[in-house]
């Protein structure tokens, strides 16, 4: 989820902005006149109050390409409105949100349906008046384009399922937009561990202009392949591809590793991330520890290559590795040198060392 | 010392490993490697003070002090990453609470750096002093009235008295071990 107003290297500030939207528990304790105010009134959104704009990096899409569509919600009344988050990105895609056409026949919705329980206070979003929000999700793993063809994709929330006593709590369209999309096979996300099966769920914030979301997906996608190489690798042959990062090659080693990559994949696949692009220093990046999943990406992101050394991807993963509730990594060393000499002085450094998993996933260049 | 507060003083070796290595190990021996006889004459010695108020309240910042300085006849060249010389951008100090059994833990950022350039370093003069002050309560939470202990982690991720090895390229870092006074602050 995304807030496009706000947002510079004040950790505070993002600490407090993070809290606010994740409800996320042990954050650090917020000073007086920091806070949000909580318990604002706001009133339901109705029809025309909450413009949505859909977005997508190419007009054309070869079969190996995602398709991934940035939704931009933004309040274009005079007052705060309060939405139904699964009306919206904001938690992944619950629910049939678009409406898909080829060449004018309905594609398939294969995501889940859910059940919904009468709204507390915490199923609403909140959007003060101009404020808006930005999503990017990719559509390949709910929607059927098998079809070659012209495709027609529009937000709808209220066209497809029925929420039974919710009606009109909120109604949220956009225009369509057109692309080309070369068929390829429906493909549904892949179950992890015992964590449930979800759609990709990244959202961005402030991620506009030079800083697109569309490259902050592109970076998500390419974080997810190489901690998926990483999870394959470790369960295969072990050579220095581990030793060179991790030390000594040893069942407990190992397995606090392998832990440690299947945190990292649980949090990419399953998760709501979201990627703030606001901050400008000349950092690659940062996160709170204890306020998992958003990740801010600073100056030396934008620069990075996608893949290899220090790379987009890379970043992702090393950031991801952060978070307590994943592998709860520190920074012993920075940079490949560093981290390569970290094995032999201090090991179990490495195995905790957040740009050591950087290098591992990142794999440049390779090691067997 | 500055403020009235007490000052102590740490007069620490500071033996540059020269394993290119931008750690933070405490201590452990520097790895055995092929170090050249001029790198390991480059052994400096900095000074360290740590201060802060002997007692605030609840909910008042804790304001540290943290000064370095430089007692030798060359300029030295220190690395401002994971040290109060940047502010807070890292787990960078250990602090306990009097009576609890765990350290605190940290809810600032951890920040990923690009490579350094010569402005990430600060430059120390013969007899020179730097100082950074930084406000430990929100990152540490120290809210609760107790008596808190508060300690830099270090090492020194980089320091040189080569102007020329500014910034460390490569990654071609020189770690320090760093020991400043422990800090005790009581909040009531």
């Amino acid at each position: 989820m995304s807030f496009s107003s706000g947002g510079r290297l004040n950790w505070w500030m993002g600490a407090v902005v993070s809290v606010s939207l994740l409800g996320a528990c042990g954050a650090p304790e917020e000073r007086a006149g920091e806070v949000p105010t909580e318990g604002e009134s706001a009133r339901d959104a109705v029809a025309g109050d909450v413009a949505v704009k859909l977005s997508v990096p190419r007009s054309s899409l070869a079969a190996r390409e995602s398709v991934s569509v940035t939704v931009t919600l933004t309040n274009v009344a005079k007052d705060t409105v309060r939405l139904l988050k699964w009306h919206t990105p904001t938690d992944g895609l619950k629910e049939d949100l678009f409406a898909v056409t080829v060449d004018g026949a309905k594609a398939e919705y294969n995501g889940r349906h859910y059940k919904w329980a009468t709204p507390v206070t915490t199923d609403f979003l909140r959007l003060a008046a101009g404020e808006s929000v930005s999503y990017t999700v990719d559509l390949g793993t709910i929607y059927d384009f098998s079809k070659t063809g012209s495709y027609s994709i529009r937000y709808d929330s209220d066209g497809h399922h029925s929420d039974v006593g919710h009606e009109g709590v909120s109604q949220l369209r956009s225009d369509s937009v057109e692309l080309f999309i070369e068929g390829r096979e429906f493909q549904a996300p892949v179950a992890w561990g015992t964590d449930s099966v979800s759609a990709q769920a990244l959202s961005t914030s402030s991620c506009t202009g030079s800083r697109p979301a569309s490259t902050v997906s592109t970076a998500f996608s390419t974080a997810q392949s190489m901690t998926n190489n990483s999870v394959s690798y470790l369960n295969g042959t072990i050579g220095s591809r581990f030793t060179t990062w991790f030390g000594p090659n040893n069942a407990s080693n190992l397995s606090t590793i392998k832990a440690h990559y299947a945190a990292i994949k649980s949090a990419f696949d399953t998760r709501s991330v979201i990627v703030d692009c606001a901050c400008s220093d000349s950092a690659y990046a940062y996160v709170y520890k204890n306020q998992p999943y958003r990740i801010y990406v600073c100056n030396a992101f934008w620069s990075a290559p996608m893949s290899g050394t220090d790379s987009k991807g890379g970043t992702l993963v090393h950031e991801m590795s952060h978070f307590t509730v994943v592998a709860d990594t520190d920074d012993w060393a920075y940079g490949q040198s560093a981290c390569r000499s970290l094995t032999s002085s201090n090991s179990a450094r490495a195995r905790d060392n957040a740009d050591s998993h950087e290098y591992f996933a990142e794999n440049t260049p390779a090691l067997p | 010392m500055t403020r009235g507060h007490v000052g102590r003083i740490a007069l620490l070796t500071l033996a540059i490993t020269g394993s290119g290595c931008a750690t933070r190990k405490e201590e452990t021996a520097p790895p055995a490697d092929a170090r050249t006889q001029e790198e390991a004459a480059v052994a400096k010695t900095l000074e360290c003070a740590l201060t802060g108020p002997a007692q605030v309240k609840a909910g008042e910042p804790v304001e540290l002090v943290f000064k370095l300085t430089n007692p030798t006849k060359e300029p030295l060249y220190v690395l401002k990453w994971h040290t109060p010389l940047e502010g807070i951008r890292n787990d960078i100090f250990q602090v306990s609470r009097d009576g609890a059994a765990s350290e605190l833990s940290y809810g600032g950022p951890m920040v990923k750096r690009a490579p350094p350039d010569a402005s990430s370093y600060a430059t120390l003069a013969p007899g020179e002093s730097v100082e950074g002050r930084v406000d430990v309560a929100p990152a540490y939470g120290l809210q609760e009235p107790g008596t808190y202990r508060i300690t830099f982690r270090g090492p020194l991720m980089d320091v040189t008295s080569e102007q020329a090895k500014v910034p460390a390229l490569a990654g071609d870092y020189h770690d320090a071990a760093l020991k400043c006074p422990e800090v005790v602050v009581t909040v009531t």
